[in-house]
């Protein structure tokens, strides 16, 4: 039987989508630029999960956007704002100690189980 | 414009329940799927922005996705929603019951109005209250959720029963003959002297009844059957220590208090200078009317929980 880990995967992935937002938002980008751009590096995102995220981070005040009349199809840009850089520095900084603790709890997990 | 295109945002749009910038989220997906399409099929039609519309998911689930974390009502109230419901449903009932019972309407400001009813009015009654309390304590929660304050709502304890008072105490033998004494005492009254409710006692041999004779029979008759319901309830209780025993028991004491508040005897009262017994005995009915009407309730909760 296969193993079906969807839930789990969509929530790991809510909170690594955020973190990857607003590592990406450091350049102006809009919505579809930015799913080819994780596509480009093999990270999938469906858009309809993207796009309330922007808003969410925008609501906050962590990125800006604007919209470009300028060419035949109007775009969404967005770019990440002062307040949003402490909140990603924060964002990475817990991501790597999470990363940290979990690499010595397997060390010492499967260093137990083997002996 | 694409019509396909058209209608997927409009329905995005109907279940975009967002204070503001809902166009602006729409003109955002629009723009992204047509130009979707433009990239992955080199042409925006009909067909193409159709067949991006079956990727980008369902109106509903979109929209959702907008007010993912918004909360109508706090999921730790669930328990808090059946409990107070109950409890309010409960209080209301009771106060149908009595309306039923002693014909005449009620109104507890600012929430309950109880019409007086009659037996078939009541029946459609209760399940119209019922839904009407469950909305009373729903925006009663939304309003606490939406003030985003932690505010500590009382956890009432006192109807949820313990297990070990589920089932009926065991009966005692001395109780049960106690109360085969009592009802052969009132017997004793009833067939002597044709009531069991006096006036006055002082003279052993001659006692002066409270009501008129047909009154006298009539009232000293129903509590003597309620009595007897007593008795044979406590009785039952030797075989069975089911909760239904005492639902049964007080659900027809329920019913012969119906009687006696829609008596078709008029009272006649006897006349005691500075004694006004006709306001004694309503209060007394009153009492005793809510408490058996209160214990029913319960043991239908307790039925219901079984």
């Amino acid at each position: 039987m296969e193993l079906d880990i969807t839930n789990l995967e969509i929530e790991m992935n809510r909170g690594f989508l955020q973190i990857l937002v607003l590592v990406a938002l450091e350049n102006k980008l809009y919505g579809y630029k930015m799913i080819q751009f994780f596509q480009q590096h093999g990270y999938t995102v469906e858009e309809s999960t993207l796009y309330p995220i922007l808003r969410r981070f925008e609501k906050n005040g962590w990125v800006k956007s604007e919209w470009d009349i300028s060419a035949e199809r109007p775009k969404k840009f967005y770019i990440i704002s002062v307040q949003g850089r402490s909140v990603r520095e924060k964002a990475l900084s817990i991501w790597n100690e999470q990363h940290d603790t979990l690499k010595k709890i397997m060390k010492v997990s499967y260093h137990v189980s083997k002996s | 414009m694409y019509q396909n295109l058209e209608d997927y945002l409009r329905e995005i749009g109907h279940h975009l329940a967002v204070r503001d910038g809902a166009d602006d989220i729409l003109s955002e997906i629009k723009s992204h799927i047509l130009e979707k399409a433009e990239v992955e099929f080199g042409r925006v039609t009909e067909e193409t922005v159709g067949k991006i519309i079956s990727t980008y998911g369902r109106p509903q689930q979109v929209a959702a996705k907008y007010i993912e974390g918004v909360e109508i009502i706090s999921p730790i109230f669930k328990r808090y929603l059946f409990l107070y419901t109950g409890i309010l449903f409960l209080c209301h009932s009771t106060m149908a019951l009595f309306a039923y019972l002693t014909n005449i309407s009620m109104l507890s400001f600012p929430f309950l109005y109880i019409p007086k009813m009659d037996g078939w009015q009541i029946i459609f009654y209760l399940p119209t209250a019922f839904v009407y309390d469950i909305g009373l304590v729903i925006i009663f929660l939304y309003f606490v959720t939406q003030s985003k304050k932690e505010i500590r709502i009382p956890w009432p304890k006192f109807f949820s029963l313990p297990a070990s008072r589920k089932k009926l105490k065991t009966p005692k033998v001395a109780f049960l003959v106690f109360l085969i004494l009592v009802f052969g005492s009132f017997l004793y009254f009833f067939i002597r002297h044709g009531t069991i409710f006096f006036a006055s006692m002082n003279d052993a041999a001659h006692p002066i009844p409270m009501f008129g004779p047909s009154a006298s029979f009539y009232y000293s008759a129903l509590f003597l059957a309620m009595l007897v319901c007593e008795v044979v309830g406590y009785a039952a209780r030797f075989i069975s220590q089911s909760r239904w025993i005492e639902l049964i028991k007080t659900a027809i004491i329920l019913l012969l208090l119906q009687f006696v508040w829609n008596s078709p005897v008029g009272a006649d009262f006897t006349k005691i200078p500075g004694l006004n017994i006709e306001q004694a005995m309503t209060a007394f009915l009153l009492v005793f009317t809510v408490l058996i009407a209160f214990r029913f309730l319960k043991n239908i909760i307790s039925v219901i929980k079984k």
